[in-house]
């Protein structure tokens, strides 16, 4: 599995979706990186992590030794060496899951994710299990912001702290990031969210990406959502939503656990590719995602092609 | 003058270029995580050591043994049997050491929140966190016949959880069958039902238990119930031996 990635590594081209295949661009010119012409921004990202800092143990049923946030970390670091234009993003449940959380609450997963140089994180409904004090707490001490559009926290404690959008700026580039949360309404306990007002996610979404594209005028517009990837039932997820949007480039979703070999890549509702990935749970995966953006304008790429690493 | 050529410059600039780059090439990997594709960072390591020392002499703690390996599945398992006799054995003590004319009639406890397997072998406390992460509350609640064939209901839906006090029959995902104490439940009579506060409070689609008769919270988290009925029954019967009784079964 892991050699085969390795020798089909930057071999051009595993889903020459969307009638793009006409593109001949496999390893692109390095000359075009040193220019400028050519800029590269990678996005690592995790969710469900749910404290689970420590690999498994050896002794383990299911992960004997997989995973731990101490093994990403490495990852993270060495990657971040190699490629200036860097993020790191969580898509919710932190908390909960390990006796990290009941001895420390969320201050462990805190200093770890902060030493570990996230960017920004959301927030999932695990987040709300010791109560809107816990993600306060989590939120102050935090080196990095949390980011969710469609809780609105204005009547709470957490009114300050939570940002409905974000903008970073990478090497240049504009990333325009929003954050959609799942219903709390029977999943969480009502007195753990207090007065949190959940908005619809659609709309959410669509107002969020057209203020980030249009009016702010990013180069890329990522979504961290916690809705979950897919569901039996018509419950609002990934899958359905992210066909609507039209200026979201990337989902980093979370909730259902769910382990994608790559990337699921759908039209938007311009019909150009839109990427919905997650990473699992429990730290047991991580998602790398590069883009290549076009500086020169001479590139005639109408829509991007998309390849495994 | 170099204002003027400050302005013609933004201007010539924002014409000359769209306002936004575009994406022309995605490439992307999900990597697994083990030891093949990454090693522990001492840096992150460090700050987690002295935190993960400072608990381990409490997660180490050896609290029963164990005959199976104790896996959570549907209709029933020894995990999910195990979990709802703890449970309603609680509710039968704490009721009558609080001197309180009542007795639990059922119990129930979500499939969902049960969140690992206990191992064949040794149980420590860590493996209690594991299963129970949460800090959830065990409740009683004073609740209907109806309100319990409604539960009832939903389980079957579900194919199975954990019970204890009652014996459900499913077909095809429907309730068949729901005897309480050995007797078909009377849909006007009360009971007495055992869970934890998040499913007393509506959690887990549950919401035939929201507006109760009455309500005590005994204070207990269920983690430390564990931990204490284990150990206790360990002290008391050796090693754990867990059969199944056919209290949910699927009708052919």
């Amino acid at each position: 599995m892991g050699g085969s990635i390795m020798s089909n590594r930057r071999k051009f081209l595993m889903q020459s979706v969307l009638g793009s295949g006409s593109i001949a661009l496999g390893i692109l010119p390095q000359e075009l990186f040193a220019s400028g012409e050519l800029v590269k921004l990678t996005v690592m990202h995790t969710n469900d992590m749910h404290c689970h800092i420590d690999p498994f143990p050896e002794d383990d049923t299911e992960y004997p030794g997989k995973g731990g946030m101490v093994r990403i970390a490495s990852l993270v670091s060495q990657c971040r060496k190699e490629n200036p234009n860097f993020m790191l993003l969580d898509a919710g449940d932190m908390f909960q899951g390990t006796p990290y959380f009941n001895y420390f609450k969320g201050d462990l997963m805190m200093k770890v994710m902060s030493k570990m140089g996230y960017d920004a994180g959301t927030i999932g409904n695990h987040e709300f299990d010791n109560g809107m004090g816990d993600i306060l707490s989590a939120a102050k001490q935090a080196s990095f912001p949390l980011v969710s559009s469609n809780y609105d926290f204005s009547d709470t404690i957490l009114a300050e702290h939570v940002k409905s959008h974000l903008i970073l700026k990478k090497g240049g580039l504009k990333i325009g990031i929003y954050g959609l949360g799942i219903e709390l309404d029977g999943l969480v306990g009502k007195l753990n969210f207090g007065n949190t007002r959940y908005l619809n996610p659609l709309e959410t979404a669509l107002k969020m990406e057209r203020m980030l594209k249009k009016d702010h005028s990013c180069d890329l517009v990522i979504c961290l959502s916690h809705l979950g990837y897919s569901y039996q039932t018509d419950k609002i997820s990934d899958i359905v939503l992210a066909p609507q949007t039209k200026y979201t480039d990337l989902f980093i979703g979370g909730h259902t656990h769910t382990f994608l070999e790559k990337p699921a890549i759908l039209k938007n509702a311009e019909g150009k590719p839109i990427l919905v990935n997650q990473a699992g749970w429990a730290a047991l995966s991580t998602g790398k995602i590069e883009f290549v953006f076009d500086r020169s304008g001479k590139m005639k790429a109408p829509i991007p092609v998309v390849s495994n690493l | 003058m170099r204002h003027l050529i400050t302005a013609i410059c933004a201007i010539l600039l924002t014409f000359s270029c769209s306002p936004h780059l575009s994406v022309f090439q995605i490439n992307t990997r999900n990597i697994p995580i083990d030891i093949q594709t990454s090693q522990i960072d001492s840096s992150v390591q460090s700050i987690v050591t002295p935190f993960h020392d400072s608990i381990e002499h409490d997660m180490s703690k050896r609290i029963t043994v164990s005959a199976s390996a104790l896996v959570k599945g549907k209709p029933e398992s020894k995990l999910t049997n195990l979990m709802a006799d703890i449970l309603i054995e609680f509710g039968t003590d704490f009721c009558s050491k609080q001197k309180m004319n009542i007795k639990p009639d059922v119990s129930y406890i979500n499939y969902g929140g049960l969140r690992a397997s206990l191992p064949q072998g040794e149980i420590t406390v860590g493996r209690i966190f594991g299963l129970m992460p949460f800090e959830n509350e065990i409740v009683l609640i004073k609740i209907s016949g109806e309100a319990i064939r409604q539960m009832a209901e939903r389980i079957a839906l579900r194919g199975g959880e954990g019970i204890a006090g009652m014996k459900i029959g499913i077909s095809d995902k429907k309730l068949v069958s729901l005897k309480i104490g050995g007797k078909e439940v009377d849909l006007n009579a009360t009971y007495w039902l055992m869970t934890n506060d998040y499913i007393a409070n509506g959690g887990d689609q549950m919401s035939m238990f929201l507006n109760p008769m009455d309500r005590i919270n005994t204070k207990m988290k269920f983690r430390d119930l564990l931990i204490q009925a284990l150990s206790d029954q360990y002290k008391k019967n050796g090693i754990l031996d867990v059969k199944l009784d056919g209290r949910i079964y699927n009708e052919q």
